[in-house]
C-alpha cells in the first residue's frame, strides 16, 4: 500500500513538472510553487551556440587610440577548471551582462525596422548611434563599464568595449584561424576617471 | 630670462616577437652627439604621455640597451613615446627601439581590428544624449609605431564616468511615477 502512495506521488510530482515547463501553464505553476519542489527542466532550452568575447580599447592620455585588445574576464583558463573553477562565476556573468546587451540591440533594431520600415534595418550599430546611447544607462552596459573601468592603467582616459559573438571558440581555441563571428555591440568612449585632463601627462 | 625650451616626445620603434614567450621588454637608445649635447643626457620613456621609466646616458655613452620591466603586456606599442634632454634642459635627439615580447591576436582582436579600425568621428552627441557628454577629444591611431608613423585623427565625443552615468540613472528611476494600484504586478 505505502509503495502505491508512494508512486503516486512521485507520478503527481512528475506530471506536475511536465506541466511546469509547458511555456503556457509554467509562470501561473511556478507562482504557485512556494516550497520550490518543482523544477524547471531546461534541458530542451535552446543552448548558447556561440562565445560571447569582450573587447576594449583605450583613449590613452596623450590622445592615442590602442588596438582592440581582447579581455579575459576572471583570467585565463587553467588546467584545473574542470575540478575547481573560482571564475565561473564571473564568466557567467558576463554571458549574462553580454546577452542582455545583445538582446537590447535586437529590440532596437526590430523597433527601428517598424517605425521606419522603408528606410530597412539599420546596419550600422554601436558608437556614434543610437543603439549605443540608448543603452547607454542600462544596468549590463554599467556593469561592463565599471569593470573595465577599475582595470585601466593610469595612463588610459578613456575606454570603448565591444562585444563580440564567436562560433565554436570553446572548442577551436582563441587563435584558430578566423572563423564565424560577429560584432553584436560596440560603446560609446568613456572616461575612467571622474576627472582628468589631456595633456597632464605631457 | 630665456624662455625654457620644450622637450617634445617622439614616437618609439616598436619590435614585437611573438615567439619570445613572456620575458622582458629592452629598450635600445641612441643619441647622437654630433653637434648634440656633450654631457649626461636624461631619457624619459611614456606610455600615453605618462612617464613608466627613466634614466641617464652617461657623457661618453651614445648608445645604450636597458630593461624596460615597466612594459606590461597589455600596453599598445602606439603609445609609446620618449622624451630626452640634456644637463641644461634642452631636447636631445634620441632614437629608441622598443623590443618587446607579444603574443599574436586572437581570432576576435583581428575581426575587431578589420572591422573597426578606427572610431566615427563624432562632432557632437545627438540632442537626447548631450548632457552625458563630458567632452569632445581628438583621438589619433598611429598607422605603423615608429618616428614617422602616420597619424590619422578623429573627434570623438567622450561621455561620463560609469558612476556619474548611474547616479543620472539614479534620479531619472527616482522622479519616474510610481506605478499605479492593478498595474505591474502581472507575471
Amino acid at each position: 500500500m505505502l509503495s502505491w502512495l508512494v508512486g503516486a506521488l512521485l507520478a503527481c510530482w512528475l506530471l506536475v513538472t511536465v506541466l511546469r515547463n509547458v511555456p503556457a501553464l509554467g509562470p501561473a505553476i511556478a507562482r504557485r510553487d512556494a516550497a520550490r519542489m518543482i523544477p524547471s527542466w531546461a534541458l530542451f532550452a535552446k543552448p548558447q551556440t556561440v562565445d560571447m568575447v569582450l573587447l576594449r580599447r583605450d583613449l590613452l592620455r596623450d590622445g592615442t587610440l590602442t588596438c582592440w585588445r581582447e579581455v579575459e574576464v576572471a583570467g585565463p583558463r587553467r588546467w584545473y577548471n574542470f575540478i575547481w573553477n573560482p571564475g565561473l562565476s564571473a564568466r557567467r556573468a558576463f554571458l549574462y551582462l553580454a546577452n542582455e546587451i545583445a538582446a537590447a540591440v535586437v529590440r532596437e533594431r526590430r523597433a527601428a525596422r517598424q517605425s521606419a520600415p522603408e528606410q530597412g534595418t539599420p546596419a550600422a550599430l554601436g558608437q556614434g548611434t543610437a543603439t549605443a546611447l540608448t543603452a547607454m544607462t542600462t544596468t549590463a552596459y554599467l556593469s561592463i563599464l565599471k569593470y573595465l573601468s577599475e582595470r585601466s592603467h593610469e595612463a588610459v582616459a578613456a575606454t570603448q568595449f565591444m562585444i563580440m559573438a564567436v562560433e565554436d571558440q570553446a572548442i577551436t581555441g582563441r587563435y584558430a584561424a578566423a572563423g564565424p563571428r560577429r560584432i553584436m555591440f560596440v560603446s560609446e568612449l568613456h572616461r575612467v576617471r571622474r576627472a582628468w585632463s589631456v595633456g597632464a601627462g605631457q | 630670462m630665456d624662455p625654457r625650451p620644450v622637450v617634445l616626445p617622439r614616437r618609439v620603434t616598436v619590435v614585437e616577437e611573438e615567439s619570445a614567450g613572456s620575458g622582458i621588454s629592452r629598450l635600445l637608445l641612441s643619441v647622437t652627439r654630433d653637434g648634440g649635447p656633450a654631457g649626461a643626457v636624461t631619457w624619459e620613456f611614456r606610455y600615453g604621455g605618462l612617464p613608466i621609466a627613466t634614466g641617464e646616458l652617461c657623457q661618453d655613452a651614445s648608445t645604450v640597451a636597458v630593461q624596460a620591466p615597466s612594459v606590461e603586456p597589455f600596453m599598445d606599442s602606439a603609445g609609446f613615446t620618449i622624451t630626452a634632454s640634456d644637463e641644461e634642459g634642452r631636447p636631445a635627439a634620441i632614437e629608441a627601439t622598443c623590443v618587446r615580447p607579444a603574443r599574436p591576436p586572437t581570432r576576435a582582436e583581428a575581426a575587431a581590428r578589420a572591422a573597426w579600425p578606427g572610431v566615427r568621428d563624432q562632432d557632437g552627441a545627438p540632442p537626447l544624449r548631450q548632457h552625458l557628454v563630458a567632452e569632445t577629444q581628438d583621438a589619433y591611431r598611429f598607422l605603423s609605431a615608429g618616428p614617422a608613423g602616420e597619424a590619422r585623427r578623429r573627434s570623438v565625443c567622450v561621455y561620463y564616468h560609469f558612476s556619474a552615468l548611474l547616479a543620472r540613472r539614479r534620479r531619472w528611476l527616482r522622479r519616474l511615477p510610481p506605478p499605479q494600484a492593478g498595474q505591474g504586478q502581472a507575471g
